[in-house]
């Protein structure tokens, strides 16, 4: 992944924390191609707190970067998310 | 560090020994005396009665919007705004001819509107009924219904999302208030002389007036509906009156403490009944200041609003107890939290380790609460002034008699030659958990099911369903559910309304759902899914299932895990028994799952 221009990594990225929440929330998986990257997606997908930790935990085992509790709250957006992955890496 | 007030409850054994129900009541009547007044108004005295007294500059409730700039942007109402808003609320009501037992619902997250609706309802004396946001189209269409709710408050995201696709199978709603939106933004989804009507909740609020007088009403009338899963067929409808109200006070003094000028914080959804009886009713019948805050879980946030707003008493649940805890208490010790006085947690037994994970972390004490829907208030707890027995859930509330009583090995109640069931003394041994009835805000029916309702009592006693043990002080220690009920991040989910919205999907011959063990949860959802003819387990399958699960029910309903069996083990009678998926037995030969063609899937082979 590293190797990738950043633009590239950032689709990447975004691409796997859809897949993720929708392995979570199959039933949010046809509104994924809309959705705003910039909205409070657990609010916008009606995910709970039990999903955001299924998700996270998810993102976590595939990128083997470690997510805390005290990042949630500033990882409410897809966007957010995908910046905090790429910074990570 | 602020200095403490004294406990309500100084000593539990006086106050056991001195109680009496009657006497409760003159903390709540305007002439001081005892007794049970002749007639009563929940939301006469939870607000109308400060703003009487002279209170009605002091705060109510304390509303945080969902971001993150709301903390420190909050949204005050004061005793007499609420008096004002909820007024208006009644009277368009009844301007609109609806009258007293007027079912109203609301779906909606933590928003202002949904406690002025509570309460409106009340003042109006008609029956409130809040559903969760969280749940599907299916479980909102199906209590509507039943509950036979004639108003709906929602909000327009809820909507969008779950009632506008819904509206034609709701025969008997007449209104559909929608909170936060104008006219002409619901006149784009929805002709003009559609039925049910749909309008926006503030020019709905402009049709009543300020000056509403909260008629008094006979303390046994309807009040409250909070729905309950079952484990065999629909939910039930549980009916709380208007003398419930008595059973918030006392709690509120004895369990949580609250005294004058205190801020206080339950986290609990208004969806359930612990957002109503204590995160709306109790503390305004008290006095006190309520925080609410519309987001969801969030420790960070959760510190600085406890910070911030100098909380004093906190009720929340085991689960949110276990996140925190998990965030760490290097991030509790960043925040002044000295005001605080007393953690309360209620839903699911609060295991003994977060009970010490917070007091140290707090150094406050931290009580559990026992309490279900049908009980109305807390009815078994621990006490801020008495020692807490980590992991215990403590001892009955002063005026509340509690007794196990001995089960069969199929779970039947055992009796005794005269036909009478049998109390259980030895410490060791459990059984149900059993509350002598008529105390005041002990649910007086279940909507249209008198059989289910009469079934829950016995000789007297209220069977809860929950099985428990005491030791020699009196201390009651939770052991588990006696039914197939699945608690889960401090919610009680019935299997079979899960089950059926699995049956309903066509790859899908047969499913049991039972509650299996989760560090933060508790307990999680989980479904045994036996595949219909043609259909063979796959990733592709367990993941529309989900999907189709999550669709009808909503997140906090649906299945976490799903798993493919061949077969589920029945009765003679062919009835689904769930006790063997709970606890498999070494052998699982043993559970009798019959061979079935092969399958890919390493589960599937393991039960076969």
């Amino acid at each position: 992944m590293t190797d990738l221009p950043d633009r590239h990594r950032h689709v990447d990225i975004a691409t796997m924390i859809l897949s993720s929440i929708a392995d979570v929330a199959p039933e949010s998986e046809p509104e994924l191609a809309d959705l705003d990257h910039d909205v409070d997606f657990w609010r916008e997908l009606q995910l709970d707190s039990m999903d955001l930790l299924a998700v996270m935990t998810r993102l976590s085992e595939q990128t083997g970067i470690d997510i805390t509790e005290r990042n949630y709250p500033h990882l409410t957006t897809i966007d957010s998310l995908r910046d905090f992955l790429a910074r990570a890496t | 560090m602020s200095v403490h007030p004294e406990p309500w409850l100084v000593d539990y054994d006086t106050t056991l020994a001195s109680f009496d129900w009657g006497e409760a009541w003159a903390g709540l009547r305007a002439d001081g005396q005892v007794g049970r007044p002749a007639s009563v108004n929940i939301a006469d005295l939870a607000v109308d009665r400060h703003v009487r007294n002279g209170h009605g500059d002091r705060v109510a409730l304390r509303f945080i919007g969902p971001d993150h700039d709301d903390i420190d942007d909050p949204l005050d109402i004061t005793y007499a705004m609420l008096a004002r808003r909820t007024n208006r609320f009644s009277d368009a009501i009844r301007r609109r001819g609806f009258g007293p037992g007027t079912g109203v619902a609301t779906l909606a997250g933590r928003i202002p509107d949904l406690y002025v609706t509570a309460l409106g309802t009340l003042k109006a004396q008609g029956i409130f009924t809040p559903l969760f946001s969280a749940f599907g189209p299916d479980p909102i269409a199906e209590r509507l219904n039943l509950g036979r709710i004639k108003i709906l408050v929602t909000t327009p995201l809820l909507y969008r999302r779950k009632v506008a696709s819904i509206l034609d199978r709701l025969p008997q709603m007449e209104l559909v208030l929608v909170c936060g939106s104008t006219e002409d933004e619901i006149g784009t989804t929805r002709a003009n002389g559609a039925h049910p009507r749909v309008m926006s909740f503030g020019s709905f609020l402009t049709e009543g007036c300020d000056t509403f007088e909260a008629p008094l009403t006979d303390p046994e009338t309807p009040a409250l509906l909070h729905f309950t899963s079952a484990t065999t067929g629909p939910p039930k409808g549980a009916i709380h009156v208007h003398t419930a109200v008595v059973v918030h006070h006392v709690t509120g003094r004895l369990v949580l403490d609250l005294h004058d000028g205190d801020t206080f914080w339950c986290t609990a959804d208004p969806g359930w009944v612990t957002g109503t009886s204590y995160g709306i009713i109790a503390p305004l019948v008290n006095g006190v200041t309520s925080i609410v805050d519309e987001a969801e879980f969030d420790s960070q946030r959760w510190y600085r609003i406890l910070e911030r707003n100098a909380v004093d008493v906190f009720y929340t649940a085991p689960t949110a107890i276990r996140m925190l805890q998990r965030a760490g208490g290097e991030l509790a010790a960043e925040h002044d939290l000295s005001n605080l006085r007393l953690v309360a947690s209620v839903g699911e037994p609060l295991d003994a380790d977060a009970v010490r994970w917070c007091q140290h972390t707090f150094g406050v004490p931290v009580i559990d609460t026992w309490w279900q829907t049908e009980t109305g208030g807390i009815m078994i707890s621990n006490h801020r002034s008495q020692p807490v027995r980590p992991g215990s859930m403590g001892r009955p509330l002063p005026g509340i008699e509690v007794a196990l009583l001995e089960r069969d090995a199929d779970g039947a109640m055992a009796v005794d030659a005269a036909g009478a069931p049998v109390e259980i003394d030895d410490p060791g041994q459990s059984g149900e958990l059993a509350l002598r009835a008529g105390w005041p805000s002990m649910f007086r029916a279940y909507l249209d099911q008198d059989d289910r309702y009469q079934q829950s009592f016995v000789d007297g006693w209220y069977r809860t369903g929950d099985l428990a043990r005491r030791d020699v002080d009196g201390y009651y220690w939770f052991v588990g559910r006696g039914d197939d009920m699945i608690k889960t991040s401090g919610h009680l989910i019935g299997p079979f309304e899960v089950e059926t919205a699995l049956d309903e999907h066509p790859a899908v011959a047969e499913s049991a759902v039972i509650g299996v063990p989760d560090p933060v949860a508790g307990a999680i959802v989980k479904a045994f899914i036996v595949p219909a003819p043609g259909h063979v387990p796959s990733d592709a399958l367990q993941r529309e299932l989900l999907g189709h699960a999550r669709a009808r029910l909503g997140a906090a309903v649906a299945p976490r895990e799903i798993e493919f069996v061949a077969d589920l083990p029945h009765t003679h009678s062919g009835k689904t028994m769930r006790r063997p998926l709970r606890n498999p037995p070494k052998n699982p030969a043993g559970v009798a799952l019959s061979a079935t063609p092969t399958s890919h899937f390493s589960e599937f082979e393991d039960l076969r």
